[in-house]
């Protein structure tokens, strides 16, 4: 994850609450989720990788590949 | 400050800016404003008035709903009330500036009708024009009126009194008075809103959680965002009025991240709102916490029903869980949780100063007060409308919406959004209200109607709307799953000629099989389309099947 993506992230309180907010803000960012970001996410929440797959994947507008 | 203060303090401005020698133009940009052009209408305006040196104030306004009309400029001056003018493009604001503002001459051969105190020659009132003579404006009352980025002209149009007036009762009294309104969830179920609220009161525990639904979720009827955009402290305030009736200290709003203007509008309302005392710890001097955070959720047509929407905001898949318990007893991590939609809060707040009475005096007997519908399809006019429970499907398509275009005749009408059913031309003078729509296979739903024509293949029809159902189930439940991918598949084969004699009984058997079989009102309506143009359209179903034709020439593969 950069930078960048990463400050947004740790705006917010480690709750899992902020999952889908900060999946969307990282996103916003990174123009998809890479599996770098997912594993950071995980971390910063405590939560486990494959938590975080199972949200993001339910929404249709997470990406896992980059547009380009 | 006391709230008599921040009244005067908002009157007075709001009777400066209604007095003042400089001409005011106000133009709407909400979402379907923008997406008319108004942005450019309104860079334009400011640019020519800088240009021209010619004093004038620009206030952005909501939609009035007559979203066939956008951009939207209404001028006005002093001691006039405001013209509204339709279609505006940057020339014919330049005109209007030309023409109005320098010349005084209000150009009646542009304007669409005045809004507001007085009269202008040549030019018809608003409120007396077809589209808008048969509307209530309840939950709509300052739309495309008042300037949602300023709390003081809410307040001066009677806002956060109902506030007021709820601090001055007890909790009880509050949920007394909504549940004598009669006024029923708007989110489509049609919940009763004081008895749910009672449930949420009654619940143990201390900590409770208000949730404002604001997913609209359907294509096309997006009532919420257009009340966030456009008067976002009327949702706010009903917010308020919950959570003292209910004992909550933490809401919510579940809003879709891509509402951006909507999201932008809310922010700086509770902004405001803290800086009068109307947020936060000891609201208005009482003893009433209450904290409102707007959460952005990701898009799924599901994460509007009120289960799914909960585990969305404890950061979950969107699925729904079998109740009971009911939100109102075991919600949002656990705790009595109310969730009701942005309309819903937009009519508490308008209930409450105006007391229950007023309200339960629109409306039916079962079904009070009025309901917001998005007028989209084969109409002339489409866009918003706010009319009382009863009203006939007739006066909204024919009356307000001005009929069919090119002359033709009604064929359906689908109420209730993609999954709602599709009611026949013979349903027209038939009241629309919950029970009523219930009875013909519909729903409230999310308030929108959809008219088709008389060119329209109604089997080609059910298809589409069941294909965004299909596409939107969660996948939790299997007749729901399977049984809308199967029906879909069936749909598919009729229409590309390979109908076979008895896919109308498995198609009735797989959608009876999804309306029981279903956890959430996403699959028990799924296949209400389908259902409905069965039993209104058999025949139309027939001519696919056995002729292989379409008899509206609209499937490709089915014209001779």
């Amino acid at each position: 994850m950069g930078k960048k993506a990463r400050e947004v992230m740790t705006q917010f309180t480690k709750d899992r609450s902020n999952l889908i907010p900060i999946l969307l803000k990282v996103q916003a960012v990174e123009k998809y989720l890479s599996p770098e970001a997912i594993a950071e996410i995980s971390r910063f929440l405590d939560i486990s990788e494959n938590d975080v797959y199972s949200v993001a994947s339910f929404y249709t507008q997470f990406r896992f590949t980059s547009p380009q | 400050m006391t709230f008599e203060q921040i009244r005067r303090k908002a009157i007075a401005e709001w009777e400066a800016l209604e007095d003042s020698e400089k001409p005011r133009i106000y133009i709407g940009t909400a979402t379907c404003g923008r997406s008319s052009g108004a942005l450019k209408v309104l860079d334009h305006l400011n640019t020519e008035l800088k240009k021209r040196n010619v004093a004038a104030q620009v206030i952005e306004v909501g939609c009035i709903g007559g979203c066939y009309l956008e951009p939207l400029v209404y001028i006005a001056k002093r001691n006039r009330p405001r013209i509204g003018y339709s279609h505006v493009t940057p020339e014919i604001a330049s005109q209007l500036v030309t023409d109005y503002i320098v010349n005084d001459n209000p150009r009646p051969d542009l304007a669409l009708g005045t809004m507001g105190k007085g009269e202008v020659d040549g030019i018809p009132s608003l409120s007396e024009l077809p589209m808008f003579k048969l509307q209530v404006r309840i939950a709509l009352r300052n739309c495309g009126y008042v300037d949602p980025g300023n709390i003081n002209h809410y307040i001066a149009n009677s806002g956060y009194s109902g506030l007021v007036r709820a601090l001055e009762m007890t909790p009880e009294e509050v949920i007394e008075e909504v549940s004598q309104s009669g006024l029923r969830g708007r989110g489509g179920a049609g919940f009763p809103t004081g008895n749910k609220w009672r449930i949420c009161h009654d619940a143990p525990g201390s900590e409770k959680y208000l949730i404002c639904n604001a997913d609209d979720g359907a294509p096309g009827a997006k009532i919420g965002r257009s009340l966030l955009e456009g008067d976002p402290h009327s949702v706010l305030e009903g917010m308020l009025i919950g959570a003292y009736a209910i004992g909550a200290t933490q809401g919510y709003i579940y809003i879709p991240a891509e509402y951006t203007l909507a999201i932008a509008r809310l922010k700086t309302a509770l902004e405001q709102m803290e800086a009068y005392g109307l947020l936060g710890y000891n609201i208005l001097g009482s003893n009433f916490n209450f904290h409102i955070e707007v959460k952005e959720g990701a898009s799924a047509f599901i994460c509007g029903e009120e289960t799914a929407l909960i585990r969305s905001l404890e950061g979950k898949r969107g699925m729904p869980y079998p109740r009971p318990p009911f939100p109102a007893t075991s919600g949002l991590m656990g705790k009595p949780t109310i969730v009701n939609n942005v309309e819903t809060w937009a009519d508490v707040s308008a209930i409450l100063p105006k007391g229950a009475e007023w309200y339960a005096g629109y409306g039916t007997e079962q079904s009070k007060g009025t309901k917001i519908f998005a007028l989209d399809g084969k109409v002339m006019r489409t866009g918003l409308i706010e009319v009382p429970m009863g009203i006939t499907l007739r006066q909204i398509v024919y009356d307000i919406g001005g009929g069919i275009p090119d002359g033709k005749e009604l064929k359906a009408a689908q109420i209730g959004g993609p999954t709602g059913g599709f009611l026949p031309a013979g349903a027209l003078d038939f009241p629309v209200d919950y029970e009523h729509l219930t009875d013909a296979g519909s729903i409230m739903g999310s308030g929108g109607v959809i008219v088709a024509d008389s060119d329209t293949c109604m089997v080609d029809l059910a298809k589409k709307s069941l294909s965004f159902a299909q596409a939107e189930s969660c996948g939790e439940c299997v007749f729901c799953r399977e049984g809308t991918t199967q029906m879909l598949e069936i749909l598919t084969d009729i229409t590309e000629g390979r109908g076979k004699p008895d896919d109308l009984d498995l198609l009735l058997e797989l959608g009876e099989g999804a309306k029981l079989g279903s956890l959430c009102a996403l699959g028990r309506t799924a296949p209400n389309p389908v259902l409905t143009t069965i039993q209104n359209f058999r025949e139309e179903y027939e001519a696919h099947i056995k002729r292989k034709q379409c008899p509206a020439k609209v499937c490709p593969k089915l014209i001779p």
